[in-house]
């Protein structure tokens, strides 16, 4: 496949399966309209202060980029917008909870940004949590989670397995109201005499929106298989739900994934390979045999130790 | 209608599908996609006032798009979506539509910024440059992107012909 091959292989992939908009013109004018009657309710309900800025006809700031000499957003002076501004004056939203604006947040930018400044944040971008500068936690209670799961998936797994290059994450996912929303991961290579697989343990907090979303299709979307062929069992009286590739499966993916869901909504989902598909081992020796069996790994999920607490 | 709505209405009729594709190429659904693109759109839509310059619309609804695709755990997480757990099986060369999904499964695997370049350069045909700035990294990384990302397909399907490259070859 050369470069030509891509284009045309792209341009037929577009061109032969593309089904008709969902929205023609008119509806998606009537859709903006409504977003924009949201999001100036939403700014009308605020402060008296937001509100004013609204009648003086605030305009959203530009995710950052193609251009110099743009208006900065709120709380980046001097960051560069998409496009200049032809009025060189803005005022930027910032949105929080919910997605509405923050009271108090809208910021004047300065009106000519220098050249070369950083990119102007998504002016819909959520607000992160715990004076956090991204999704990540690298400190305090959740960041502190992240390290206690790998350490209880390091120690839950069987005799004679050690963990080899672990790598652990605790991110916001987002607001529910006032709820944080987390998601905690941690996956081990799981290494028996020079062969590696992998194991993996990942544990979101309750979310009252996806309360009702059938736990297969929330698993089988987020870590492959189809709701479908995914089976609600039981272990220790607890309903877990569970998915396995066919045996000849050469997915790349894992084979075998549980997931359960606690009374407080919280989800634990516990999964494993033959193989190590994290990058730097992936062309290590893979396993024989899955790290677990299949009772073991229902029993993983219902683990309260693997839950997010 | 005002000038406003009517200059919206108009450039969505007139680019729309064409970021859609852009959209598909990158998610490998249509229904993401297309939630891409509106979405993309409204927040054009709301900032009409200071982007209407035509010559950056393209640009600016690209970002959104990419960014957006970039970073699908601003979203829900299980509304991220799956095209495929694998690669399908091939039973020849002859069936154009297997040589599609083919393609796309593959690209499913390349990583996202990789696969973000080659749908940029070989799809959106645009400048190094340009898509340098979308990415916001310098040219160069987009060029040993570009170059990896199109060895990962090569090897993912080492035998990948598009439908038009097969027709030549059997004419």
């Amino acid at each position: 496949m050369n470069e030509t091959d891509l284009r045309r292989g792209l341009d037929d992939a577009v061109a032969a399966g593309s089904p008709p908009l969902a929205l023609d013109s008119a509806g998606m004018l009537a859709h903006a309209r409504r977003a924009r009657r949201v999001r100036i309710a939403g700014v009308s309900a605020g402060s008296s202060v937001l509100a004013a800025a609204v009648a003086l006809g605030v305009v959203l700031a530009l995710p950052g980029g193609a251009s110099s000499g743009g208006v900065g957003a709120a709380g980046q002076p001097g960051c560069q917008s998409a496009a200049p501004s032809p009025e060189g004056t803005a005022t930027a939203t910032k949105l929080g909870k919910d997605g509405k604006p923050v009271p108090g947040q809208p910021t004047d930018a300065p009106a000519n940004a220098p050249s070369g400044a950083p990119a102007c944040p998504d002016p819909s971008e959520t607000e992160w949590p715990d004076g956090q500068t991204d999704r990540t936690a690298r400190s305090g209670p959740h960041f502190q989670k992240g390290v206690e799961l790998q350490q209880a998936a390091t120690s839950l797994l069987p005799a004679g397995f050690e963990a080899v290059l672990p790598y652990t994450q605790s991110q916001f996912d987002h607001y529910v109201g006032e709820v944080q929303v987390w998601d905690t991961e941690t996956i081990l290579g799981a290494r028996k005499a020079g062969h590696t697989g992998t194991v993996q343990v990942e544990n979101f907090s309750a979310d009252p929106t996806s309360a009702r979303t059938p736990l297969c299709k929330i698993a089988a979307n987020q870590f492959g298989g189809k709701p479908a062929d995914c089976k609600t069992l039981s272990s220790g009286g607890k309903t877990v739900v569970y998915f396995a590739y066919p045996a000849d499966n050469d997915s790349t993916q894992l084979e075998q994934w549980a997931a359960y869901r606690a009374p407080n909504g919280a989800i634990t989902f516990v999964g494993q390979a033959r193989t190590f598909t994290y990058q730097a081992q992936r062309n290590g020796r893979p396993l024989t045999a899955l790290p677990f069996t299949k009772s073991q790994l229902l029993a993983l999920a219902t683990n309260s130790r693997l839950g997010p607490g | 209608m005002s000038d406003k709505d009517a200059a919206f209405a108009e450039y969505y009729a007139t680019r729309a599908e064409n970021m859609r594709g852009t959209a598909y190429l990158l998610c490998g659904d249509w229904h993401r996609a297309e939630d891409l693109v509106q979405g993309a759109f409204t927040k054009l839509y709301l900032a009409w006032e200071r982007v209407s310059r035509h010559e950056v619309l393209d640009a600016y609804l690209r970002r959104i798009i990419i960014h957006s695709y970039l970073d699908q755990r601003r979203r829900g997480w299980w509304f991220r979506e799956r095209v495929s757990d694998s690669l399908p099986e091939r039973a020849g060369r002859t069936d154009h539509t297997d040589d599609r999904v083919v393609l796309l499964r593959a690209l499913e695997k390349v990583p996202r910024r990789q696969r973000a370049v080659l749908v940029l350069r070989y799809w959106a045909d645009l400048p190094v440059e340009e898509v340098a700035r979308l990415l916001d990294c310098s040219p160069g990384t987009v060029k040993s992107q570009a170059a990896r990302g199109l060895q990962t397909l090569r090897e993912l399907v080492p035998d990948y012909l598009p439908a038009a490259s097969t027709s030549e070859g059997q004419s």
